[in-house]
């Protein structure tokens, strides 16, 4: 069988300098379904990217069909038969299906889009890769499962003989990955190459044919999935090979600060994404949450720290429910939180970098006098601040907007650590920063351990995560499928075992994260 | 050639001190104002009869009090008028500056100014008025009259704040409406209450002249000065101290760029969005009772102002921060001025004039495009420089 | 409460008379012009907040250019007419070129363009005429009313329906076109995916500057449009107030009805009813200003009813999905 596919010696290299894919090699051939595996920030989505026209590779080669290919736009995709199903789907919610499946290549008559043909074009492609979609439906009335349908559909109207699909089962129940996954086998049988990026390695080893592992940019390899077992897939992917080596002696735990019981959470659409989750974060250790994205760490996270309400169960904050608290009471109650994104809850980018660091402090009566704000303490204040931090700026008065993303990081840091706290959330806090950062806002999270703060880490960084966490909970399915009450015993490898699912815990192991 | 050289060494001994961004805002402030200015002189040129003459009266009509062969009553009257166009902008331009901010797009403060109007006159003239026995003191009655139309005011923008956090209903649409309804509302109290006037058929009972006497000869008998010019200063003062160094202020900001940001950090969003638009509405309120106080001694509402849209303007130009309103207001309302005293004159041209250049002039002060290659090049040129101050440093430490 | 009786009584008394409903049609039809050259804007999420100036700038350029011609007898309005609608979708353009190629907030283009329009309006007006507040001096005319042979026959209907301005006619003819536009073609389905979901749109190659540029061009025409009504329908002249905020009372209408011409004509109607009734003020004991200050009143509690509506509805959307959701799961538990 003739490679179909082939991208050769791709790299993409950001404006910011991250390497995100370094010479990736992969090639699909026609007719086979092929996995493409890899831990988050692996370089999977950017290597799509490109395929789809979406990013333009700095070198290296695409080649459809012993073609090569410049891939400027989708459109272009496009054109060269490629489909890509997003995480996102890219659909209109009030147009039916058919208009949805046929939008960009419309059937006309004269001006008047033929809504008859579109309809045939939809009913004909669907009988034929076995899809059941009423296309007269309103897409806002489907579920997540008939969505995803319609947008595969989308991608073969327009003839598309390579499709992409990232991550598709994230949204969707267990019947309907099972109804998924006989298309796509279907599909497969038609003679269409399907690339699937999946973390679930149960599904890729249930339904692919090959499988490419990618790890920090680079190929690792490609296997047929008959000569791999899950565990094997599982080693490729995760692998620590930096020892952060973060100098910090065992943890002392003392009381519970943050208590999370029976935690259930409901999306918008519905979607159950925590289920049943209990645990507690003492005093004076760091408590690591590791987990594949979307596994409900996103949900559980914006609930503790006030940003979105809960269904069920109870999160209690130094006893008192946080379900009854603003976000204003939950940083006086002792919450404080470095937020997965920066840019968007961690600073007002055209605000000055003491604006930002004074931003929740700013009802202190230290920083008020009478009616109003005492700029003398706010500027000596934030000017330790930027020296302690390590701020590398012209002065605090700069906008946060113009530092880079470790100065941005460091700024938000400086504006938790130095607010009262008693627990500390520190959500993907070296994310996307540079060595020199990360490290320094690695140390600065085991001093506020020994200084007796509780401290919730969730990071999709596994060298992080292991050398920081003094206890370790992982998360898959919106449960919590292991609990390490010491790291130190933790082989990397059997975290990945049971971040992807391969292994379980018993109830009474998981049970122990909740300190009773 | 040398003496370009020292020119342009000249601006950079004055600008240098400033980041590329506040330079490069001077610069497209600058120039947008030119671009505005060069219209208004291309449209008196095309409507005048006597461009030279106009353009004269245009540009120096409101400093005519400086000419010794005009009659200094005249030249006073000019200059007059131009405080008396300024006097609203620093009202409306603080309040709308305060409810962009927090990025609350409530266009109901021309319903503001009505309603504040109106409540003002209605207790004036039950308090020392016509209608009334009741003789108050014109300062009792000032002061009962400003403090009325603040609530009267506060309560109009209000309602489309509340309407907006209640059920969702766009606060653009509302607040226009509202608008509209203060207008009828206002002319239903002035021809058809017992607000009006039965003896005229335009306006309401007449309240004492003490008060706008009071309003208008503030500085003595000899300058005719607004008390009015000084309220607004106090306004846009107060205004500034509030949204720049008040607690309130930083969490009103705050929730303006980045309300994400604000909640995370605990900022109250939804009661902060209603206040903000209640200080608005508030501020103008007071506005529309100080313009009826400082003119009139009777109601004459039966017309929108339109000086809650010059809010907006005002706004744009000061970029939300009401220290810049009372350079900007000074601006606008001589362009206004200079404006209409020219359109007095005979063959001059029509004041409107002026409607066309603040658009001009908004157009091109919000583009974020105009100008981009020269911003481009400015952040370039000055990171090189500073990468060469760098450098010599470096060799300097080493030497 | 006495205010509410009053009017129903007012009602009671204008309804039975033919003229009441021949004034709701064509008081109605410029506002609805105005409420279709904001719907098309909408559908595409570019919200056409300068309506009111394109609609001040066309109504005077159709009068100069019909006067210009000679009036009513040279067929000046027809020329008028174009020429207005001409000016409004150069005007539509313009707000498309300042909004998406300048990057500047299409709220505030549209508040600039009202400033530029009256201003220019006027400005022209005097450059032109000498004429400072209305061009009555000049006779431009209007267009023709339509009689209708045979319905111009029916008692009552007749003298409902026959007799409008042509533009009246053409305003309610706009509505099925509009929705035919909107619903029926591929340009009308291009606008609706832009609007709603941008990237959407994008990711299957359709330019979306392209196609907001588009509906704002055609918006301005309606504009335009709505323009040559006030002066060439409405009224024979131009004046500085003529357009009297009618440009943001079709912006309500339009978010009224959410950008669908069909629900926007009958709010426009509704609105219509109570601009109607400030005509019949000698038959109320209201005052007059309570009956104009009606339809201003009307709109609000109508986007207000409007917004609980839809809020009410994607409510129990998302409670259904989560229900189903939760049976789905419950099935998983049982098996």
């Amino acid at each position: 069988m003739e490679n179909y596919l082939v991208m050769e010696d791709v790299t993409k290299i950001y404006n910011n300098g991250i390497i995100a894919n370094d010479k990736v090699n992969f090639s699909a051939r026609k007719g086979e379904i092929h996995a493409i595996c890899g831990e988050n920030g692996a370089g999977k989505t950017t290597l799509m990217k490109m395929l789809f026209g979406i990013e333009q590779p700095d070198e290296g080669k695409i080649i459809i069909k012993g073609n090569e290919m410049h891939l400027n736009s989708p459109t272009d995709a496009i054109r060269a038969g490629i489909g890509m199903v997003h995480q996102h789907f890219m659909q209109v919610p009030s147009l039916t299906v058919a208009e949805n499946v046929t939008l960009g290549v419309e059937p006309t008559n004269g001006f008047v889009f033929d809504m008859d043909k579109a309809i045939r074009m939809t009913t004909e492609c669907c009988e034929k890769y076995g899809f059941d979609i009423n296309p007269k439906a309103h897409i806002q009335d489907l579920s997540v499962g008939v969505k995803q349908k319609v947008e595969i559909v989308k991608a073969l109207v327009k003839g598309c003989e390579i499709l992409i699909l990232d991550e598709p089962t994230a949204v969707l129940t267990p019947q309907e990955t099972k109804e998924l996954f006989v298309q796509l086998k279907n599909l497969r049988d038609t003679g269409c190459t399907i690339i699937f990026i999946s973390h679930k390695l149960n599904e890729v080893k249930e339904l692919c044919d090959r499988v490419t592992v990618i790890k920090k940019g680079k190929t690792i390899g490609v296997w047929n999935i008959k000569d791999v077992t899950e565990a094997d897939i599982s080693r490729y992917m995760v692998g620590v090979d930096v020892d952060l080596n973060i100098p910090k002696d065992p943890a002392e735990p003392k009381e519970n600060v943050l208590v999370v019981n029976d935690l259930t959470i409901y999306n918008e659409a519905g979607k159950k994404k925590v289920n049943d989750v209990s645990f507690s974060v003492r005093r004076g250790e760091i408590v690591g949450i590791a987990g594949v994205e979307g596994n409900g760490q996103r949900e559980m996270i914006d609930a503790i720290t006030g940003l979105s309400k809960y269904s069920y169960g109870s999160i209690k904050l130094m006893g008192k429910e946080v379900k009854d608290m603003d976000i204003g009471d939950l940083r006086r109650t002792g919450l404080v939180h470095i937020p997965e994104d920066r840019n968007i809850y961690g600073c007002a980018r055209s605000m000055s970098i003491r604006d930002n660091m004074i931003a929740d402090k700013i009802s202190d009566a230290k920083y008020n006098n009478g009616l109003f704000i005492n700029e003398k303490a706010v500027r000596e204040d934030t000017d330790k601040w930027v020296d302690e931090f390590l701020v590398l700026c012209d002065s605090g008065d700069q906008l946060v907007g113009m530092l880079s993303g470790g100065n941005v990081q460091k700024v938000v840091v400086a504006r938790e650590f130095t607010s009262y706290s008693e627990l500390v959330v520190c959500d993907q806090p070296t994310r996307g920063i540079d060595v020199g950062a990360a490290e320094f806002v690695r140390e600065r999270m085991v001093e506020m351990r020994d200084a007796g703060k509780a401290i919730l880490l969730i990071s999709a960084d596994l060298a992080e995560i292991m050398s920081l966490s003094d206890s370790l909970i992982v998360m898959h399915g919106g449960r919590i499928n292991a609990y390490f009450p010491d790291v130190r015993q933790l082989t990397e490898e059997d975290l990945g075992f049971y971040m992807l699912g391969v292994k379980h815990m018993s109830e009474e192991e998981i049970r122990g994260a909740l300190h009773e | 050639m040398s003496e370009n050289k020292q020119m342009k060494k000249s601006f950079v001994t004055l600008f240098g001190g400033m980041d590329v961004e506040t330079r490069f805002g001077l610069m497209r402030m600058a120039v947008a104002i030119a671009i505005g200015l060069g219209t208004a002189v291309l449209l008196i040129i095309i409507g005048a009869r006597d461009p030279i003459d106009s353009l004269k009266y245009f540009f120096l009509g409101p400093l005519q009090i400086l000419n010794p062969n005009v009659a200094k009553g005249i030249g006073w009257n000019y200059f007059d008028q131009w405080i008396q166009f300024m006097i609203p902008l620093l009202f409306t331009g603080t309040a709308v500056s305060i409810m962009f901010s927090a990025n609350k797009f409530n266009l109901g403060l021309e319903g503001a100014i009505m309603c504040g109007g109106l409540a003002c006159a209605w207790v004036c003239c039950l308090l020392d008025g016509d209608i009334q026995a009741a003789n108050a003191s014109p300062v009792l009655c000032a002061v009962c009259g400003l403090g009325v139309s603040i609530l009267a005011g506060a309560l109009i923008t209000l309602i489309p704040a509340l309407l907006e956090k209640k059920w969702g209903a766009s606060i653009m649409v509302t607040s226009l409406m509202l608008n509209y309804i203060s207008l009828y509302i206002s002319r239903y109290c002035l021809f058809s209450t017992t607000l009006r006037d039965t003896r005229t058929s335009k306006y309401s009972w007449q309240w004492t002249e003490d008060v706008v006497l009071t309003f208008r000869k503030f500085m003595g008998t000899r300058f005719t000065m607004r008390l009015g010019l000084f309220i607004g200063i106090i306004v846009v003062l107060v205004g500034w101290a509030f949204l720049f160094k008040t607690k309130w202020g930083f969490k009103i900001r705050q929730l303006g760029q980045n309300p994400s940001f604000a909640k995370y950090v605990g900022v109250g969003i939804i009661s902060t969005g209603v206040i903000v638009q209640i200080i608005g509405g508030a501020i103008g309120g007071l506005c529309g009772a100080t313009v009826i106080l400082g003119n009139y001694n009777y109601y004459y509402g039966v017309e929108l102002t339109g000086y809650g849209w010059d809010g907006v303007t005002m706004a744009i130009f000061a970029g939300n921060n009401p220290k810049r309103l009372i350079p900007a207001a000074a601006f606008i309302a001589y362009i206004r001025a200079g404006a209409s005293i020219m359109a007095t004159q005979p063959g001059g041209p029509i004041n409107e004039l002026t409607k066309i250049v603040e658009g001009v002039i908004v157009l091109f002060l919000l583009a974020e495009r105009f100008l981009a290659k020269t911003h481009r090049k400015m952040i370039v040129e000055e990171a090189k420089k500073k990468q060469a101050l760098k450098l010599e440093t470096g060799k300097e430490a080493a030497e | 409460m006495g205010l509410l009786t009053e009017i129903l009584n007012t009602l009671a008394k204008v309804l039975v008379l033919p003229s009441f409903y021949y004034m709701i049609i064509m008081s109605a039809a410029p506002i609805l012009l105005a409420a279709l050259a904001c719907a098309i804007a909408l559908k595409a999420n570019a919200i056409n907040m300068g309506t009111e100036g394109i609609m001040t700038v066309s109504s005077l350029v159709a009068v100069l250019v019909s006067a210009k011609l000679g009036g009513a007898a040279a067929g000046g309005p027809w020329a008028g007419l174009a020429a207005a609608i001409v000016v409004g979708a150069i005007l539509g353009f313009l707000v498309s070129v300042f909004a998406f190629r300048l990057k500047i907030d299409i709220i505030l283009v549209g508040i600039a363009m009202n400033l530029i329009g009256t201003g220019a309006s006027v400005f022209l007006m005097y450059v032109l005429t000498g004429d400072r507040t209305t061009t009555t001096s000049l006779s431009s005319g209007t267009l023709p009313q339509v009689t209708i042979p045979l319905l111009k026959d029916i008692p009552v209907l007749g003298e409902i329906l026959s007799g409008h301005y042509i533009l009246t006619y053409v305003a309610y003819i706009l509505v099925f076109v509009m929705s035919f536009l909107l619903f029926k073609t591929k340009l009308g389905l291009r606008i609706r995916a832009v609007g709603e979901n941008e990237d959407a749109a994008e990711s299957v190659g359709i330019s979306s500057l392209h196609i907001k540029t588009i509906a704002l061009v055609i918006s301005g025409a309606l504009g335009g449009l709505a323009g040559a009504f006030m002066s060439e329908c409405y009224l024979a002249y131009f004046s500085s107030g003529l357009i009297a905020g009618r440009g943001f009372v079709g912006l309500a209408a339009c978010n009224m009805g959410a950008g669908n011409p069909g629900i926007i004509c009958i709010c426009c109607l509704a609105f219509g009813i109570f601009y109607a009734f400030s005509n019949f003020a000698t038959l109320s004991n209201l005052s007059i200003y309570a009956l104009n200050a009606l339809p201003y009143a009307v709109v609000l509690v109508g986007v207000v009813l409007y917004s609980i509506y839809t809020r009410n509805k994607e409510l129990k959307r998302l409670q259904g999905l989560e229900s189903e959701e939760k049976s789905d799961t419950g099935t998983v538990a049982r098996n």
